[in-house]
Order: structure tokens, then sequence, then C-alpha cells
């Protein structure tokens, strides 16, 4: 039995469902019946911001009133564990930086395309993209090329912090020293040197919004770790086909340790490095249906 | 609010009533004196209503006299000061034979009673002015200082005050110091060289002295400066003497500036601090001063003020008149002060860059020195300053543009600033872009429409509808199509203006969309999709999009918001097919003013147009609003020009 410590609203079923339906409507995340505390405890603090004495009345809050969209994206914000730190999965990120990185550059010198176009997707407060950025700087593949990485989420609070791109030390835990170069000392911390930085824009838009995704253009890589275990089963396949409309054909997938397509898409292939598995898209292109009756055309 | 619970109210209109009627003198004392001011206050009205009786005078005078009910004695103070002109005199009169059998203490009060007295009490003042005791004296002088700020025998008023300079007490010399002020008094310098002396007196009259011209006064002021404790009180007085109204003469502002240059680096930084320290009013003049003069070493102190946007237009003319000699102090201002004060740096900077502007060629070396500070200002921690360098690295680009031969290669300031943290300055770098000739370009662009702020959203539209290669346009309008669909219906709008000014809307599928939007629920759309319709020409053509565009422009004349109604008329006026255009005459009759302006000018500039000077005939005699019946009549005068109608 949870202790409460203080004397705010408590959730009713009924409630949990409505709340947990309306966030998955707009964002595509799913929270099952465990949730149900996180919600009664994240909610309340959130309701109490706004002085609303009961769930109903927030939900009714979060539907009807002109500040509602903006209300919900801070419910979200509060619901979803947005940790995340540099080198995250270091393992992983050497696969990148020693095996895709260079196919990546081989593939498209044989395009004559010099352009190099990485996605964090759900990139919270950007150490992921800072440090995918980092890692193409040191390979030193790329000078002279169009780089850009890109990370979109759907929290303008996490892209507030993202984009003023100073950490305190927690962020940097697993972080190898030999990247400090990259860094420079800052009053709250460190914060990211602008070389790398001139690298990164982010952009704040829900990963089921694909119409919105295709601004974009073709992505040579995706990022997506840790991300989808907050969707369903249906909203998982949107973002995932999502993924492979945006990647460059032979373009790469990136997914979190645990998580798999198994059950979620058959259009990737696996790709084998030489320290790792990850998921590609075949250089000979499977056509998937396109979003909202539109047609598949992307920007680029 | 009056209570009425302790009879205040109730007192209060006794004293009110005793303006007139028979007079209960006792009581009128006991109201003057009572505890609630409001009741006394009513009684001193009401006292001063019938100061033309004698008894009423003497009750007062009394009141006045007395020491020991302080109420009493300011209420009556209060009736006797609001004499009119008629009573003036007489009460003038009456406190001068009072003065006599007046405590030392009571003189004051009868001072301050005088003040209504105008001149018939100037007199009694100016005796009283020269009493032995300080406080009478002061009192009396504040009450002529009054007087002569009325405009009460000026003349007079100021020779007494003036007298009173050569007293030794320095409470009294600044009460006359401040009621020669008070009065614009022009003051011979030689009254004021025993005043200038103490350190009491000094400032004030040293204002004074601004206003004493001539030739004596300024070699004074000259001289205070070369001395350490008077330096800033005569900056201050030259400051003040060289502003409007009164200026100073061409070689007057040389020989201050002389004596300025002629001053030490020491002596210099202690007026700067007399900058800091002054009110923003002084310290403004002696900006402008420093300025007219061209003495850069108060360039740094300048600066601090116009950081604080205290600088006047003049000040800043003069900074420019002293022109490109001012660019390297000012950008040495930005080297020392980046790190700790980066808002002055900033405004330095901006100044700077400003004067930079002006020239012709500017120095390579001056435009490199500009943007690596600028550059150096973008990293701090401060929202303004950064804002300040991204706007001058904006400006310094055309400069640096003007003097390469070569085309500029992609803009790394844009990196910077699309990476800032500061939406106004993504914003900004964004709406710097004169043109968008790659595809690259276009793909930096379009990702800021994903952008979590509005602003930033907006001006990547406006910034794509810049597309000038084929290619570029081409990809423009893919991106900007997906912004068709924004939750926001500002970004829905100037997509929608994007899309017109890329041509998009030219081409057949895309005529759907359009129709579509003028179906939004956002007026602000419609508006756009109406403005977009009439740029493509789709209002008239005779093809068979005619009757979809007609039932769009249809749905838009009906529509609840005037506005959208007003943005109809336009392509429904000035398109080529009558049946539209009949339409028109309906609008005649909108409930909203504005829309029958509208419709009314739309229909005079076609008279000929089937209908049109009907309606307009026809409205005229029902029409009551002003503008309307104006336009109505531009209309039909604009017909029978063309003789056109009946």
């Amino acid at each position: 039995m949870t202790i409460l410590l203080d004397g705010g609203p408590r959730m009713r079923r009924d409630e949990f469902r409505l709340l947990r339906d309306l966030v998955n409507k707009r964002s595509g995340m799913f929270f099952d019946d465990t949730s149900f505390f996180v919600f009664e405890r994240r909610l309340r603090e959130r309701a109490k911001v706004l002085e609303i004495g009961d769930f109903s009345a927030y939900y009714q809050y979060l539907r009807f009133h002109p500040r509602g969209p903006e209300e919900l994206e801070e419910a979200i914000d509060a619901l979803v564990t947005n940790e995340t730190y540099f080198f995250r999965e270091e393992y992983q990120l050497r696969a990148f930086s020693e095996d895709i990185l260079p196919r990546l550059h081989e593939q498209a010198s044989r395009a004559h395309r010099r352009r190099l176009v990485i996605w964090s997707a759900g990139c919270s407060t950007g150490e992921e993209v800072y440090t995918l950025a980092i890692l193409v700087l040191r390979s030193k593949l790329f000078v002279g090329w169009d780089v850009r990485v890109f990370g979109n989420d759907i929290s303008r609070r996490v892209l507030g912090i993202a984009r003023r791109g100073v950490y305190p030390r927690h962020s940097f835990r697993a972080m190898p020293s030999q990247y400090d170069e990259y860094f420079e000392p800052d009053p709250s911390g460190r914060r990211v040197i602008e070389p790398v930085r001139s690298l990164c824009q982010f952009g704040h838009f829900n990963l089921m919004e694909r119409e919105r995704a295709s601004i974009l253009g073709r992505v040579d890589a995706v990022f997506c770790r840790n991300v989808l275990i907050y969707f369903d089963a249906a909203s998982r396949k949107t973002v995932i086909d999502g993924f492979y409309e945006r990647l460059q054909p032979g373009g790469y997938l990136m997914l979190g340790h645990s998580e798999s397509l198994l059950h979620v898409s058959t259009a990737f292939e696996l790709a084998h490095l030489s320290a790792d598995m990850v998921y590609r898209r075949p250089l000979a292109a499977v056509s998937l249906p396109p979003p909202s009756g539109r047609g598949s055309e992307d920007v680029r | 609010m009056i209570s009425a619970d302790d009879g205040t109210e109730a007192r209060r209109e006794e004293a009110l009533a005793m303006r007139d009627g028979a007079l209960d003198g006792a009581r009128l004392v006991a109201l003057l004196a009572d505890e609630d001011w409001r009741v006394r206050k009513q009684a001193a009205e009401s006292a001063t209503a019938r100061l033309a009786e004698p008894r009423v005078m003497e009750l007062l005078l009394e009141a006045l006299l007395q020491p020991d009910d302080v109420g009493l004695r300011n209420a009556a103070v209060e009736a006797l000061a609001r004499a009119d002109a008629r009573d003036a005199g007489r009460v003038a009169g009456a406190l001068g034979q009072a003065l006599s059998r007046a405590e030392p203490a009571a003189r004051k009060f009868l001072a301050a009673a005088l003040v209504g007295g105008a001149e018939s009490g100037l007199v009694t003042l100016a005796e009283l002015a020269g009493v032995e005791d300080v406080m009478t004296a002061s009192a009396a002088v504040e009450a002529l200082a009054t007087l002569a700020w009325r405009g009460v025998e000026s003349a007079a008023v100021q020779e007494v005050l003036v007298a009173v300079l050569a007293r030794p007490e320095p409470v009294l010399r600044l009460a006359a110091i401040d009621g020669l002020v008070a009065c614009n008094a022009i003051v011979p310098a030689a009254a004021l060289r025993d005043v200038l002396a103490d350190p009491i007196t000094r400032t004030s009259a040293a204002r004074l002295l601004a206003r004493a011209g001539g030739e004596e006064g300024l070699a004074l002021l000259l001289e205070m400066l070369g001395r350490p404790r008077e330096r800033a009180d005569a900056a201050l007085a030259l400051a003040h003497r060289s502003a409007p109204p009164l200026g100073s003469e061409p070689d007057e502002l040389a020989r201050i500036g002389e004596a300025l240059r002629a001053l030490d680096d020491e002596a210099i930084a202690s007026l700067a601090s007399a900058f800091r320290s002054s009110s923003v009013e002084d310290g403004r003049r002696l900006a402008r001063l420093a300025l007219e003069v061209g003495e850069l070493r108060l360039l740094p102190a300048v600066v601090e003020l116009g950081a604080r946007a205290e600088l006047d237009g003049r000040s800043r003319t003069a900074l420019v008149e002293l022109g490109p000699r001012t660019t390297d102090p000012l950008l040495d201002i930005v080297e020392a002060r980046t790190s700790d004060e980066p808002r002055i740096a900033a405004w330095a900077l901006e100044a700077a860059a400003e004067l930079t502007a002006l020239v012709t060629s500017p120095m390579p070396s001056t435009l490199a020195r500009i943007t690596t500070l600028a550059r150096q200002l973008a990293e701090t921690g401060d929202d303004v300053a950064r804002r300040a360098a991204a706007a001058v690295l904006d400006r310094a680009e055309p400069a640096r543009s003007r003097r390469s031969s070569r085309p500029a290669p992609p803009s790394d300031e844009l990196e910077v600033l699309l990476s800032s943290d500061d939406p106004s300055h993504r914003a900004s770098a964004l709406d710097a872009l004169v043109a968008v000739e790659s595809t690259e370009r276009i793909e930096r662009v379009a990702l800021a429409l994903t952008d979590e702020d509005e602003r930033v959203q907006l001006a990547a539209l406006r910034a794509l509808a810049r597309a000038r290669s084929a290619d570029a346009a081409a990809a423009a309008v893919r991106v900007s199509r997906v912004a068709l669909g924004s939750e926001l219906d500002s970004v829905r709008a100037e997509a929608t203006a994007t899309l017109s000014s890329l041509g998009a809307f030219h081409e057949e599928p895309r005529l759907g969309e359009l129709l579509t939007l003028t179906a939004d629920p956002s007026p602000r759309v419609v508006i756009a999709a109406l403005r977009a319709l009439e740029l493509a020409g789709l209002h008239a053509g005779e093809d068979a999009r005619a009757g979809l565009v007609d039932a769009a422009l249809d749905r838009c004349l009906e529509h609840a918001d005037p506005e959208v109604v007003k943005e109809a008329l336009l392509p429904v006026g000035h398109g080529a097919r009558e049946a539209t255009f009949a339409r028109a005459c309906r609008a005649l009759g909108h409930p909203h003013w504005s829309v029958r302006v509208r419709a009314a000018e739309v229909l005079g500039r076609a008279p000929s147009r089937a209908g049109a000077l009907e309606a307009l005939e026809a409205r005229a005699p029902l029409e009551t609003d002003e503008l309307v019946l104006r336009a109505l009549a531009a209309g039909l005068a604009n017909g029978s020009d063309r003789g056109e109608g009946a």
C-alpha cells in the first residue's frame, strides 16, 4: 500500500483510463495498469500547479481549456522518465563509430553525395545528439560534408535544455575522458563547444507525426533507444514505419539494447557488425503505405 | 469612506454649513481643531470663504499663533493661505500686524500663510526673511520662492532672495538658491562666489551659476573644474549651461573642451564617477557635453548610460558626428566589458557597428574586429547581449560581401545562430537570409519548421519563400506543404503565403488544397488563402475551375468574420466573371460598416460592371454611416466621371 505524504487529489480508476487514453491519443505512448500510481503521483503535481482539485476537472482542462494542449505536453513530460547521459550504451556507440560511420561514408561517396544526416528520435535533453555529433567529428571522415545531427522530442522543456547545451556532472558519468576536449567549463557544469553545437539542430514533434518528420528528408541513421518502450504495439509500428520512410536505402536503425523489431516490422534487415547487430533499411527498398492518404513523396 | 459611527459626517456637514449664516466662532474653532482631518479641511474651506469678516480673521490669527494645538494651527494656515485676490491684501495686512506679537515659533506659520497673499504679502515676507530666527526666515524664503514660481513680482522676489545669499546660515542659502532656481533667476556670478565656496551649498549654487551666462560665470566654472572637490559640480553646471534652452556658443564649447582635455586621467575618472552617481537627467546632460566637446576619455561613462537607455537623441547625434574616431575606443570598451558587463559591451558594439556602416569603405581591420568581438559576445550568457551580437553579425555580412568578389560561402554565423538556445536568435538568423539558393540550405531552413517556437517556424516559412533556384523552390514547396498541417493557424497562414509566393498554387493539383484552405476554421488562414487565390489569378478565369472558385468565394462572402468578407470582396471585385461580380453588390447591405466601405470601394472602382452603379445609388439613401457614405459618394462620382449610369 502506498502511503501518500500529502492530501492531494486521489485518482479513480475511470479517471486513470481517461487520462491514459488521452495521452495515448496525443503521443502514441501507452501506460498499462501498473502505471496507475505513477500517473496519480506525477499528475497530482500538475493538478496542484493549476490549482485543480480533482482529476476529472484536470481531464476536462486537458481536453477543453485553451491551454490544454500545452498542459498535456507538460503532463506527458512529467510521466516519462527522461533519463539520458553522454555516451550511453557505449558498446553500441563504438559499433556506430567503428563500423557504421565508415560504411555510411562509403555508401554516400559512391552515390556522389557529401551529406550525412543522423536522427536522434526522442532525444530528451540532447546528450545523445551531441554524443553522435562528437563521434562524427572525431571520425574525421566527413570533413567538408554537409553534416547534420537532428534530435526531436515532444517536450519543450527538455528541448530547451538540449539547446542550451550545458550539463551537470551526472550527465558525464559514462563518458570517457578522451572526449573532454569537446566541452568547456560553465558555471552550471560543462557546455558543449560550438563546433559540435553547430552540427546539431532540434525540433519539436511527436514520433507519431510522420508528416512532420518528412521535413527531415532522408536520413542516414536513426537512433531511437529506450523510447519505444512507452508506445503500444500499434503506435510502435507507426513509428518504425516512419523511420523506414526516412532512412536512405542502406541506412541504419539503432534501438535500445532490450528492444527489437520482432512483431513490429519485417521491412528491415539485420546487419551484422563486428561487435553488434543492428537494423538496416535494405538497399533495394520495400514500399510502405503512405501516411494520411498523401503521396509517398519525400522532401528529398 | 466617512464613518457614520463617530459622528464625523455630521460634523463635516456642520463645517460645510458654516460657509454662510450666523457665525458661531467657538464652534468654528472647535471644528478647525477636530480630530478628523476631513472635518478640519472643510472648516478651513468655510473659514476661507468668510475671510472678509473681521471676526473670522481674528479667530484664525489666534489659532495660528497659539502654540498648543498643531491641527488647529495648520488648519488656520490653510484657511489663510487660500485667500483669493479679493481677500489677499487684508490677510497680508493682518498677518503683518500680527508679526510683532508672534512668538518666534509661530512666525514660520505666518510666513506660510502669506503665500496666499501674493504681492500683498511681499513686504512682510521680505521682513521675515531677514529675522534672526532661522526657521522663520527659512519659511519666509520658501514662501517667496513659491510666489516667484507663480510669477508674482519675480524681480522683487529675486532681489530679496539674492540678498538672503549673503546670510551665513547654509539652510537659508539653500532655501534661497532653491527659490532662485525655481523662478529661473539669472544671478550675477559675483553674488554666488561665497556660496560656491561652501561645500553644503556648492552643488545648488553651481546650478544657478550655469544660468548666469556671460564670461564671468563661465570663467568661474572652468576654474572650478581644476579643483578636485569642485570638479563634479562644475562639470554638471557646465552641462546644464550648454544644454537647451540656454545652449552654448561654439567657442564656449571649445573652451570647455580645452579645459577638460587639460585634466589628467585621474581627474577625468573622477568626472566619470559623477556620471554614475548623478540623476538620469544630469547624467544625460553630462554625456551630451562630453560628446559635444569630444572628450573621448569619458566615452565609457557615456556607453554605460547608453546601455541603460539613458542617452537622449542629441547625445546620439553628437556621437555620430564624432564619426569613426570613436569606433576603436568603442571596440576597446567591448573588449574590456564582454566578460563582466556584456550588456554594456553590447551597446558599445552596436554603436561601433552603426558608425562603421555609415562609412563608405570601412577598414577591413575594423570589420574583422567587429565580427570577432560580436562572436565573443554571442557566447555570453546574457540574452540581450547575444541578441545584439546576432544583429551586428547579420549587418556585418553585407559589408563583408561588398568587399568580397567571391560569393559568400554558407554562413558559419547561420549555423551558430540556428544552434542558439534563444528562439529570437534562431528566428533572426532565418530572417537574415536574403535568398535561399541551394537545396542544402533549404534543408537547414526546413528543419526549423519543427522548432518548438512559433516565431522560428514563421521565420523559416518566410525564408523558404525566398528560395531562388528552381530546385530550391521545388524543395521549399514540398516542405511548406507539410506546414499546412500545423496546429497553429499562424503557421498555416504563413505556409499559404509562402506557397503562394513560390507559385505553388498555379499548378492544378494545388487548387484543391487552396480551396480547402478557404474553408479553414481560422479566419487568418482563410484570408491568406483568398490572397493566394487572387495572386494565382484563379478568380478571373472562365475555365472548369471557375465554379469551384465561385463556390469558395460565396462561402467566404457569408463568413461570420467581417475581415474574411472584406478580403473575399477583392477577388470578387477584380474578377472577370460577371456573375461573381454581382455578389459584391450584396455586400453593400452587410451589417458591419467596414465591409460596406470595402464593397462600395470595390464597386466604385468598376462602375461600368453589371449592377454596380445601381447598387451604389440604391444604397446611398439607406446608409447612415459617415465613412460608408463617403465611399459610396466616391464610387458614384467615379461613375459619373466616366459618364456611366443614368
